[in-house]
C-alpha cells in the first residue's frame, strides 16, 4: 500500500472511532472506539515516517505505553462505576448537569 | 552545557525527578504501612508530598544558574520554564496543604492521594518544559490519567465516579484528537521538534492543508484541556463532582500547565503561521469570554460556578496567545500566578464551608459566613474580587496587563468583550460575597445542625498567603512583573 | 525598583521657598487617617460580630465609643491637614502644583504607572469638600445610627469611602483615579447594602454596582487610549502633550473624551445611566448625603475639569456633555415634582443638580461646575441630613404608636415645624440655595452655569449656537422647576397640618445635639457659601455698593492654573466667554431669574398650604380642584392648572414610562436576558458524555471550516 493510502485509511478509521464515541453509550464501547482514534494515529505515524523518517514509528510506541496506562486507569474507572449504578450505559450516570 | 552529557538531562529534569521519587517514595511508603486506619496518616503524607514539593522548589531555585544554558535538547531550561514551575508547585503545594483535613475527614487518606497529585504536577512540569510534541503529549498524559484517577478517588462517591469517567473518556477523545494533530505535524514538517517546526515554518507561504489541519487540532486539544468554548463542557461536571481539593487542583494547576505549554508552542514556535489559527483563537476567545461569563450567572453551585469562572478566565487568556507580545506574555504569566493563587484559596474557603465534605456547595450555603467566620468571608471576598479584577486585587493588574497586551496588537474588539465580560461576572463573584456579608443564614433544621466551622492549621495557612500575596500583588506588582520580564520567552 | 518611601512624612518642610515652590504638609496623612480609622472600625466590627461576644454588652459599648471617637476623629484629622495646606496654600498665592510619587505600581515596556499624588488648587478644594462634609456627616451618623447593628461596620465603610474618595481626587494619574473611582464604587455598594436583612435592598446596592461598571469600561478604553495617543496617563504629561498630539475637534480626542464622558455619566448618574441613584436611596441617609449627593456622584465632573485640556479641544463631546447634563436636569426635575418618598425627591433633585454640573463643564465653564459641585456638598448635604434627622424623628414617633406606616413617605408627614423648628428653618435655608434665591449659594453657582451657557451660545465662533440657546433654555426652565419641587418637598414635610398616625405627630421631636450641630454648620455654609465666587458683573449691578468685596471671582482664579491650558484652546477657537448672554445685559437677567425662583417659591408655598389643609392626603393634588376652588385665590387655580397639572402629567409620563417604563426595565431586561441566555446556554450541558464528545466534535469542524475557506 502506498502511504497515502494508509494514511487515508488511518483518517477513516479516526473518524469511525470519533462517530463510535458520539453515537455509542456503552462506556465500555466509548472507550474502544478512543482506542481505535489512537490506533488510526499510530498508522498515520507509521505512515508517514515513510516520509520523514524513522521518529514516527518511534512514537508510535509512546503512544502505545500511554494507551495501556489510559486502559489500565480508564477500565478501573468503569469498574468503579459499575458499582455504583450496575450499569455501564453513560445514559444512567448523568446526574451532573446543567 | 549540551544534552550530549546524560548528567545533563537528570540536571535539566531536577525538580521533577526530585518530585517522582517522593511519589515513588509515597507509595512505597504506603505499601509498607497498610494500617490504613491510622487517623493522622494522611497528615503524615501530606506533610512528606510537601516536602518533595518544597525540594523541588530548592532545586528549581537551583537552576538558575544553568537556565537558557540546556537548550538544544528536548526539554527546556529556561527561565519561562522555572517559572512556570514556581506556579505549579505553588499550586500544588496549596493543594496538598487543603487535602490534608480533607483526606482524613473523607477517609481516603491513601497514599495514592498525594503520590498521583505529585505525578500530575509531575506531568505538568514536564510539559511545560518540553520543546518536543511528543514531550508535551507524555507530560499532559502523565497529568491527565493522574487526575482522572484523583477525581475517582472517592471509592464512595458516585458522583466522583460519574465525574472521573467523563473526565477519563472526554479526555481520552481529546488526547484522540490531539495526537492526530502531532502526527499531522510531524508529517507535514517532518519533525515533532518545536525548533524544527519553527524553522520549517519560518516560509509560510507554502503552508499546506496537512500542517494547518495538524495545528488546529493540536489547538483544539488544548483548549479541550484549558476549557475553552465549545470544548469546555467537561469542565462543569467534573469540577462538580471531583473530590474538593483536586476540583482546585485541576482548576488552577492543569490549566496553568496547559496554557503556558499552549503560549509556548502557539505563541513562540507556531508564531509563524499565526494567520492560520489567529482568527480562529479570536473568536474563541471571544465566545469563551462571553458565553462562560453568561452560563456562569445562572449557577448556583459554587464548584460549577467556579468552572465556568475558570472558563471564562481560558478567555481571557486566550487573548494573550492570540496578542504574543511581551506585555501579553507578562500579562499571561501574571495572571496565571495570581489566579492560581486566588483560586486556590477560594477552594480553602469552600474546603472549610463544606467542612472537608462535599455537601454545603450552594450558594446560598454561604449566607451568613460573614458575622459567623468574618476573616474567611473577608479573605473569600478579595479573592473574588480579584478574580473579577478589582483594583488593589492581583488579579487587576493581571487584566490591565493582558488589556493592554491586547490593544498593542490592536486587538480592540477583543479588549472590549474582555472588559464587558468583567462585569458580567462582578455579577456572580458578587453575588456569593453578597450572600456572605448580606444575608443571613436561614434557620432551616439543616442548617442548625451544620457543625461549627473549626479551621486546621493548613487551611489558615493557605488562605493568609494567598490573602497576603493577592493584596501585595496588587499594591507592588512592579517586583513580580520585574522578575517576570526576566522570565519571558519574548525576551 | 519600589522607593523607599520613608521620606512620606519628611517632605513637609514646613516653609514656602523664595520660588513660590509650594510644599504640603504631611500629605500621607491626609489619606492615611481614613485609612486607618478604617482598620481599627474594622477590627472592632470584626471583633463584635463574634457569636461568642454578642452577649457581652459592656465591652461592646464601651468599643461602640471608641467607634464614635475613631470614626469622625479620623476624618477630622485629616481635614485639619487639609485645612492647614489650603491655608499655607493660600499664603503661597500662586501655588506650584504639588506631585509625590511614592512607587511604582505598574511598569511594562512602556507603560508607567507611579502611585503618586497630586495636590494642586483643585484637588485641594476637592479635599476640603470631602473631608469637611464629611466629617459633618459622620458626626451626624453618631446620633442617626446609634441604635443599629453593625455600627462599627458602618463607620469601618464610611471610613474607606473617604480612604478611597481621596485616593480619587489626589491621585496624579487616571490610573490612580480609577483606583479610587473603583474604590468608592465598592464602598458605595457596601453602604446602600448596609441593612441586608431587606433583599430588596441589598440587590440595589449590586445594581448601583453593575451599572456604576459599565461607566468604569468607558473609563479604562479612555486611560488605555490616552496613554497610546500621548505615552503618558498622569496629570501633568496629558496636559504637556495634549496639545501638540491633538488636533482641535480630532477623532481620536473626541473618542477618548467620549469614553470618559461615558465613565462619568454612569458615576455620576446621568441619562441614561441614572436609574441606580435612585435605587441606591436605600442605604441609610447619611450614606446618601455624602456618597450619592455630596461627594461620590460628583466624580464625574472632577473627571471632567481634570481632563478639561481634553474636553476643550473636543466641541462635540463637549456639546454632547453639556446636552446629557441639561436633559438630565430637566427630567430628573420633572420626576422629582411628583414624589411622595422624601428621599426620592431628593434623590432626583440631586440628579438634576448634577446635571447642571455637566452643564457648567459642558460648555467650558469649568470653574462653575466645580463651583456648583461645592455649594451643592453644602446644601444638599443639609438636606438630605435634615431629611434623615425627619426620618429618624418620624421613625422613632411611628413605632412608639406601633404603626406601621412609611416614615419616609411626605404624605404621612405634613407640619413637622411645629415639632423641628430648628431642622425646618435649616432646612428652608437649603431649599432657597438650592432654588437660586440671591445671596444664598446656589444663586451664585447655578446662576453662573446658566449665564455661562448663554454666552456660550453667544461667542464668536461657538460650534453649535443654536444648540446651546436651546441649552440655556431647558437649564432656566429647570431653575424654575426646582424651585417648585422643593416648595412642595418642604411644604408637604413641615408645614399644612400634621398628617401622621394619631398620637404619633407629638412623639416627633427635634434631634439631637449631635445631630444638629453638622445641620447648623451646613446651613451657615449653604447660606454663605456662594460668596466665594461672586462674578463681577453681578457685583457691578445687582449688589451695586459691594462691588469691591475682596472675594470676586475668587475661585475662577483660585482654579485657574489648573484650567488654564482648557481656557486657552477656548479662546482660540471658540471666542470669548462669558460677556454677552441671549437676554443682552446680564445684570437684569440675574435679578430676573433670582426674583423668578423666589417668587415660584412663595406661590408655590401659599398654594401648597391652602392645598395640604384642605384635603389631608396629597395624593389627590389633581383633578377635584374645581370643588374648592371659589373660596381659594384665583392663583391657585392658576397655578394648578398651568403648572401643577402639566407638570405632574409630565412627571408621571417621565416616571413612569421613562424612568420607570423604559430605563429601568431596559437595565432589569439586560440582565434577565442575560440570564436567560445564559440558561439557555446551561442547557447544552445534559450530563451526557456523548452530547459533550459531539459538541467537541463539531466544534473541531467549524474550527477546521473556518481556517479551510
Amino acid at each position: 500500500m502506498l502511504p497515502t493510502q494508509v494514511l487515508f485509511l488511518s483518517a477513516v478509521i479516526f473518524v469511525v472511532g470519533t462517530l463510535g464515541v458520539i453515537v455509542r453509550r456503552n462506556a465500555i464501547i466509548m472507550f474502544l472506539c478512543i482506542e481505535l482514534q489512537l490506533n488510526a494515529v499510530n498508522m498515520a505515524f507509521v505512515a508517514l515516517s515513510r516520509y520523514v523518517g524513522i521518529e514516527g514509528q518511534l512514537f508510535v510506541f509512546f503512544v502505545m505505553t500511554v494507551a495501556a496506562a489510559e486502559a489500565a486507569v480508564g477500565l478501573a474507572i468503569i469498574i468503579s462505576i459499575f458499582r455504583h449504578y450496575e450499569s455501564v450505559i453513560t445514559d444512567d450516570f448523568s446526574f451532573l448537569r446543567w | 552545557m549540551s544534552f550530549l552529557n546524560q548528567w545533563n538531562y537528570f540536571l535539566a529534569l531536577g525538580p521533577q525527578a526530585i518530585l517522582t521519587t517522593f511519589a515513588i517514595g509515597i507509595l512505597l511508603f504506603g505499601v509498607s504501612r497498610n494500617n490504613t486506619s491510622d487517623e493522622h496518616q494522611g497528615w503524615l503524607l501530606g506533610r512528606i508530598s510537601l516536602a518533595g514539593v518544597i525540594a523541588a522548589g530548592i532545586v528549581n531555585a537551583g537552576l538558575y544558574p544553568f537556565a537558557d544554558r540546556l537548550s538544544d535538547g528536548i526539554v527546556a531550561v529556561d527561565r519561562y520554564a522555572l517559572f512556570s514551575n514556581w506556579v505549579l508547585l505553588l499550586g500544588s503545594a496549596m493543594a496538598i496543604l487543603i487535602s490534608i483535613s480533607y483526606v482524613e475527614k473523607q477517609r481516603i487518606q491513601v497514599p495514592e492521594y498525594f503520590a498521583l497529585l505529585l505525578f500530575a504536577t509531575v506531568g505538568l512540569m514536564l510539559m511545560t518544559a518540553s520543546l518536543d510534541l511528543m514531550l508535551v503529549f507524555i507530560g499532559l498524559e502523565i497529568a491527565s490519567i493522574s487526575v482522572y484517577a484523583l477525581a475517582t478517588i472517592d471509592q464512595r462517591s458516585p458522583k466522583g465516579s460519574e465525574a472521573g469517567l467523563k473526565y477519563f473518556l472526554l479526555g481520552a477523545f481529546s488526547t484522540g484528537i490531539f495526537l492526530y494533530g502531532v502526527a499531522l505535524i510531524y508529517g507535514s514538517t517532518g519533525s515533532a521538534n518545536l525548533t524544527e517546526i519553527l524553522n520549517a515554518t519560518v516560509d509560510a507561504d507554502d503552508t499546506g492543508v496537512m500542517l494547518i489541519t495538524g495545528v488546529i487540532m493540536l489547538a483544539v486539544g488544548f483548549c479541550f484541556k484549558v476549557g475553552v468554548v465549545p470544548f469546555h463542557m467537561w469542565t462543569p461536571d467534573v469540577y462538580q463532582g471531583s473530590p474538593m481539593p483536586i476540583t482546585g487542583y485541576m482548576s488552577v494547576a492543569i490549566k496553568a500547565g496547559a496554557f503556558f505549554t499552549f503560549y509556548r508552542i502557539f505563541g513562540i514556535y507556531l508564531d509563524n503561521i499565526q494567520f492560520s489559527w489567529g482568527t480562529v483563537f479570536w473568536w474563541l476567545a471571544l465566545v469563551t469570554m462571553i458565553g462562560a461569563n453568561l452560563v456562569a450567572l445562572v449557577q448556583n453551585n459554587i464548584k460549577r460556578l467556579l468552572a465556568y469562572s475558570g472558563i471564562a478566565h481560558s478567555g481571557y487568556l486566550l487573548i494573550t496567545v492570540l496578542a504574543n507580545n511581551t506585555t501579553s506574555e507578562s500579562g499571561l504569566l501574571y495572571y496565571l500566578a495570581v489566579y492560581t493563587v486566588a483560586n486556590m484559596g477560594l477552594f480553602a474557603g469552600f474546603v472549610l464551608v463544606a467542612n472537608h465534605a462535599e455537601h454545603r456547595v450552594e450558594v446560598s450555603d454561604y449566607a451568613g459566613l460573614g458575622s459567623k467566620q468574618p476573616f474567611i468571608a473577608m479573605a473569600l471576598t478579595v479573592f473574588l474580587l480579584s478574580l473579577g479584577g478589582f483594583p488593589a486585587t492581583g488579579g487587576f493588574i493581571g487584566k490591565i496587563l493582558i488589556l493592554r497586551g491586547a490593544l498593542e496588537d490592536n486587538y480592540l474588539l477583543l479588549a472590549i468583550a474582555l472588559v464587558i465580560s468583567t462585569l458580567i461576572s462582578y455579577w456572580y463573584y458578587l453575588r456569593l460575597a453578597w450572600f456572605m456579608w448580606m444575608k443571613e443564614q436561614a434557620a432551616t433544621p439543616n442548617t442548625e445542625k451544620a457543625p461549627e466551622i473549626e479551621i486546621p492549621l493548613a487551611l489558615k495557612l493557605v488562605l493568609a498567603v494567598s490573602l497576603v500575596l493577592i493584596v501585595y500583588a496588587g499594591i507592588f506588582p512592579s517586583q513580580l512583573i520585574g522578575f517576570i520580564e526576566t522570565s519571558l520567552l519574548k525576551g | 525598583m519600589i522607593n523607599p518611601h520613608l521620606n512620606l512624612f519628611i517632605e513637609s518642610g514646613l516653609f514656602v521657598d523664595g520660588n513660590m515652590n509650594w510644599k504640603p504638609i504631611m500629605p500621607a496623612i491626609i489619606i492615611l487617617a481614613p485609612l486607618i480609622g478604617f482598620i481599627i472600625n474594622g477590627a472592632i466590627s470584626l471583633y463584635l460580630n463574634r457569636p461568642n461576644v454578642n452577649s457581652k454588652g459592656e465591652s461592646s459599648n464601651g468599643l461602640k465609643r471608641i467607634v464614635s471617637v475613631v470614626g469622625p476623629g479620623s476624618i477630622l484629622a485629616s481635614f485639619i491637614v487639609v485645612g492647614l495646606n489650603g491655608f499655607r496654600m493660600l499664603l503661597a498665592g500662586h501655588p506650584t502644583t504639588f506631585n509625590a510619587n511614592y512607587w511604582t505600581w505598574l511598569q511594562t515596556s512602556d507603560f508607567q504607572v507611579n502611585v503618586g499624588i497630586q495636590i494642586d488648587t483643585l484637588s485641594i478644594v476637592m479635599m476640603a469638600v470631602i473631608t469637611g462634609v464629611g466629617f459633618l456627616i459622620h458626626l451626624f451618623s453618631i446620633g442617626y445610627m446609634e441604635s443599629e447593628k453593625g455600627y462599627a461596620r458602618y463607620f469601618a465603610y464610611l471610613n474607606l469611602f473617604v480612604f478611597f474618595m481621596l485616593i480619587l481626587v489626589m491621585g496624579s494619574s487616571y490610573p490612580i483615579m480609577f483606583v479610587g473611582w473603583e474604590g468608592v464604587g465598592l464602598c458605595s455598594y457596601l453602604l446602600i447594602g448596609y441593612w441586608f436583612e431587606d433583599e430588596e435592598k441589598a440587590s440595589a446596592g449590586k445594581k448601583a454596582f453593575i451599572v456604576n461598571r459599565i461607566g468604569d469600561l468607558g473609563f479604562l478604553l479612555g486611560i488605555f487610549l490616552l496613554h497610546s495617543a500621548l505615552g503618558s496617563v498622569d496629570y501633568v504629561g496629558v496636559a504637556e502633550n495634549a496639545s501638540g498630539v491633538f488636533v482641535y475637534g480630532g477623532g481620536l480626542v473626541t473618542l477618548i473624551t467620549l469614553f470618559f464622558l461615558l465613565a462619568g455619566v454612569g458615576k455620576s448618574a446621568q441619562i441614561p445611566l441614572f436609574v441606580w441613584l435612585p435605587d441606591a436611596m436605600a442605604g441609610p441617609t447619611p450614606v446618601s448625603a455624602l456618597i450619592h449627593a455630596a461627594t461620590m456622584v460628583t466624580a464625574g465632573v472632577y473627571l471632567i475639569v481634570r481632563s478639561s485640556v481634553l474636553f476643550a479641544m473636543a466641541p462635540v463631546t463637549s456639546a454632547l456633555v453639556a446636552g446629557i447634563g441639561v436633559s438630565t436636569a430637566l427630567f430628573a426635575a420633572t420626576i422629582a415634582c411628583k414624589q411622595y418618598d422624601i428621599k426620592k425627591v431628593l434623590a432626583y433633585s440631586t440628579i438634576s443638580q448634577l446635571g447642571y454640573m455637566f452643564l457648567g463643564v459642558g460648555v467650558g465653564a469649568y470653574t462653575a461646575g466645580v463651583f456648583h459641585l461645592v455649594t451643592h456638598a453644602f446644601f444638599k448635604a443639609l438636606l438630605f441630613l435634615g431629611a434623615g434627622a425627619v426620618i429618624h424623628s418620624m421613625h422613632h414617633a411611628l413605632h412608639k404608636v406601633h404603626s406601621e406606616d412609611d416614615p419616609q413617605d411626605m404624605r404621612n408627614m405634613g407640619g413637622l415645624r411645629q415639632y423641628m423648628p430648628i431642622t425646618c428653618f435649616l432646612m428652608w435655608i437649603a431649599t432657597l440655595a438650592i432654588s437660586g434665591v440671591w445671596p444664598l449659594s446656589g444663586f451664585f453657582s447655578k446662576d453662573e452655569i446658566i449665564w455661562m451657557t448663554g454666552s456660550f451660545a453667544m461667542a464668536e465662533s461657538s460650534p453649535f449656537p443654536s444648540l446651546y440657546k436651546i441649552y440655556w433654555v431647558m437649564a432656566v426652565a429647570t431653575a424654575l422647576m426646582t424651585a417648585y419641587y422643593m416648595t412642595r418637598f418642604m411644604v408637604m414635610t413641615f408645614h399644612g397640618k400634621n398628617r401622621t398616625v394619631d398620637g404619633a405627630g407629638s412623639a416627633i421631636h427635634e434631634t439631637p445635639k449631635i445631630m444638629l450641630i453638622p445641620l447648623i454648620i451646613l446651613g451657615f455654609l449653604s447660606f454663605f457659601g456662594g460668596w466665594v465666587n461672586v462674578t463681577p458683573h453681578l457685583m457691578e449691578s445687582v449688589i451695586g455698593g459691594f462691588g469691591a468685596l475682596p472675594m470676586t471671582d475668587w475661585l475662577h482664579h483660585w482654579i485657574e492654573p489648573v484650567i488654564a491650558e482648557s481656557h486657552h484652546i477656548q479662546l482660540e477657537n471658540i471666542g470669548e466667554t462669558g460677556h454677552v448672554s441671549p437676554v443682552g445685559g446680564g445684570e437684569v437677567f440675574w435679578a430676573v431669574l433670582s426674583t423668578c425662583a423666589a417668587a415660584v417659591l412663595v406661590i408655590g408655598t401659599t398654594y401648597f398650604k391652602s392645598k395640604s389643609l384642605s384635603y389631608g392626603v396629597l395624593g389627590e393634588d389633581s383633578g377635584t380642584i374645581s370643588r374648592f376652588l371659589y373660596n381659594k385665590w384665583y392663583i391657585d387655580e392658576f397655578y394648578d392648572k398651568w403648572i401643577v397639572k402639566p407638570l405632574g402629567q409630565m412627571s408621571k409620563f417621565c416616571w413612569l414610562k421613562f424612568d420607570q417604563g423604559f430605563i429601568d426595565r431596559a437595565v432589569n431586561l439586560s440582565g434577565r436576558s442575560a440570564k436567560g441566555i445564559g440558561w439557555f446556554g446551561s442547557l447544552f450541558h445534559t450530563g451526557q458524555v456523548n452530547t459533550y464528545a459531539f459538541f467537541l466534535t463539531l466544534g473541531l469542524l467549524a474550527v477546521l471550516i473556518t481556517v479551510m475557506f
